[in-house]
């Protein structure tokens, strides 16, 4: 008694098929569906609609599986549609031109997130540190900066500090302004100082390791002799900050893993 | 559709606000019931990770089938959250999806009228991963064999093929239930209810709410 044990693949994908059918025909109903205008109060699926062969038992059960929205389902919807509009808003952040390259290790993010905190000077350092094709950078896209000289004062060379550090290279950008004049070897050397000490002390020597510090190493002579070489260089002017002071936000957070065994950490 | 859709996502690329909700409403409720298949109860935490990894990518896809490649990205998302939870990817399918079944339909008869997307899931969630997934993605989320294939990683036959047998299994699953309850008689039993939310949910103890 039951017929669908005898079934071949083509029935099978016409089950499956008409299944979606019913949920596919909801949704043509207009562009904005609400769910106020699919059948959203009643969960429950009729095999005495159309489309739907009250004969298979299986049919009946892919129907409700593949039943109109219910209530509850788009409550994501204005979350998702901010996140949508926060993406416009800041495309440098949605890095569009390289979807693949999502997975770089954490800390490369992290160290990235430490050379923008940090890294005042600006966008040629970064151009050339962060490993990636040094082609000219533009500022950041539509981010309105009305005074980008204002936090760049001390011990920056004049006209270093025009742009500010630009996450996405190559974002097209109408605004006209210098590309980063070819980074001088001893600004460069400065800027690796400040990124690593902004590092947390139990990570300056594991980050030593990595290919990005590894001019500083060579400039010190020696990854013991970097806190002294830098300390040299780039004299610490404030003392009241030290350099493992305040990480940012989006320097700190990926620096802490996600805890297993707190799923919902809200 | 496709080709509406595809009309939809290039507006939504170009910024149009109103056709990302187009494309949200269209595609969510068929994603969280996949999700929910694959992650359990955090299927709703896994779908707002996929729409915020969508809408920051959305600008960079480069065409073909939308709803395959958002649900490429939230089936990564279930992925790494099985990964960080240290779970095996198993589908959390409780016993009591049966008897979910029996207390949506008393008789036999009513079994084949109406039956509850909520049970539906939970019963299909009880296939072995591979033809749930391939059932979910093609009759729920409505991609084809190919698409699925794509999502999955796997041939468009080998999709079908677990679809097929995944649908096997539930007849045989709804015949056995069907000649359970016929046996068993109803009258004036209630069915046991394990607990007292959704089959797919029970087994999942959420201390937090997310």
């Amino acid at each position: 008694m039951n017929p669908f044990r005898r079934a071949d693949h083509a029935d099978t994908e016409r089950l499956l098929d008409s299944a979606h059918a019913r949920a596919d025909a909801t949704l043509d109903q207009g562009h904005p569906v609400t769910p106020t205008e699919t059948d959203a109060t009643s969960p429950e699926v009729h095999l005495s609609a159309p489309n739907v062969p009250p004969v298979e038992p299986v049919a009946a059960l892919l129907a409700a599986a593949a039943a109109p929205v219910r209530p509850g389902e788009l409550a994501g919807e204005e979350a998702a549609v901010a996140a949508f509009r926060a993406a416009r808003a800041n495309p440098a952040a949605a890095v569009p031109q390289r979807p693949h390259r999502r997975r770089v290790t954490t800390g490369a993010v992290a160290w990235i997130g430490a050379v923008a905190a940090t890294a005042t000077a600006g966008a040629a350092f970064a151009a050339v540190t962060r490993d990636r094709a040094p082609d000219p950078v533009a500022p950041a896209p539509s981010r309105p900066s009305p005074s980008p000289h204002h936090s760049t004062s001390r011990s920056a060379e004049p006209g270093r500090s025009v742009a500010p550090v630009a996450p996405s290279p190559g974002a097209p950008s109408p605004v006209t302004t210098t590309p980063p004049a070819s980074p001088a070897p001893v600004g460069q050397v400065h800027g690796l100082c400040r990124a690593w000490r902004a590092k947390k002390p139990e990570q300056r020597e594991k980050a030593l390791r990595t290919p990005a510090f590894q001019k500083l190493v060579t400039a010190a002579g020696g990854p013991a002799e970097v806190e002294a070489y830098c300390q040299r260089l780039v004299p610490e002017t404030k003392p009241s900050e030290p350099a493992k002071g305040k990480p940012s936000p989006s320097a700190k957070a990926p620096q802490s893993p996600p805890r297993p065994g707190h799923p919902a950490g809200g | 559709m496709t080709a509406d859709l595809s009309k939809v996502v290039s507006d939504a690329q170009a910024g149009d606000e109103e056709a990302f909700r187009f494309l949200y409403r269209s595609l969510q409720p068929g994603l969280l019931r996949y999700l929910t298949a694959l992650v359990g109860a955090d299927a709703e935490d896994v779908a707002s990770e996929a729409w915020l990894q969508i809408s920051r990518d959305l600008p960079g896809f480069s065409g073909g089938e939308f709803r395959a490649w958002a649900v490429t990205i939230a089936r990564n998302r279930a992925m790494d959250h099985l990964r960080r939870m240290r779970r095996r990817p198993s589908l959390p399918v409780p016993v009591q999806a049966l008897a979910e079944l029996a207390s949506d339909a008393d008789t036999a008869e009513r079994a084949s009228e109406t039956i509850g997307t909520e049970t539906a899931l939970a019963l299909i969630a009880t296939l072995p991963p591979r033809e749930a997934e391939a059932v979910l993605l093609r009759a729920v989320i409505g991609l084809d064999a190919g698409s699925a294939g794509r999502v999955l990683g796997r041939r468009a036959g080998a999709v079908r093929t677990a679809a097929h047998r995944g649908l096997r299994r539930l007849a045989v699953l709804l015949e056995r239930q069907t000649l359970t309850e016929a046996s068993v008689g109803v009258e004036g039993v209630p069915p046991p209810r394990a607990g007292g939310g959704p089959a797919l949910r029970a087994s999942h103890v959420e201390p937090a709410d997310g």
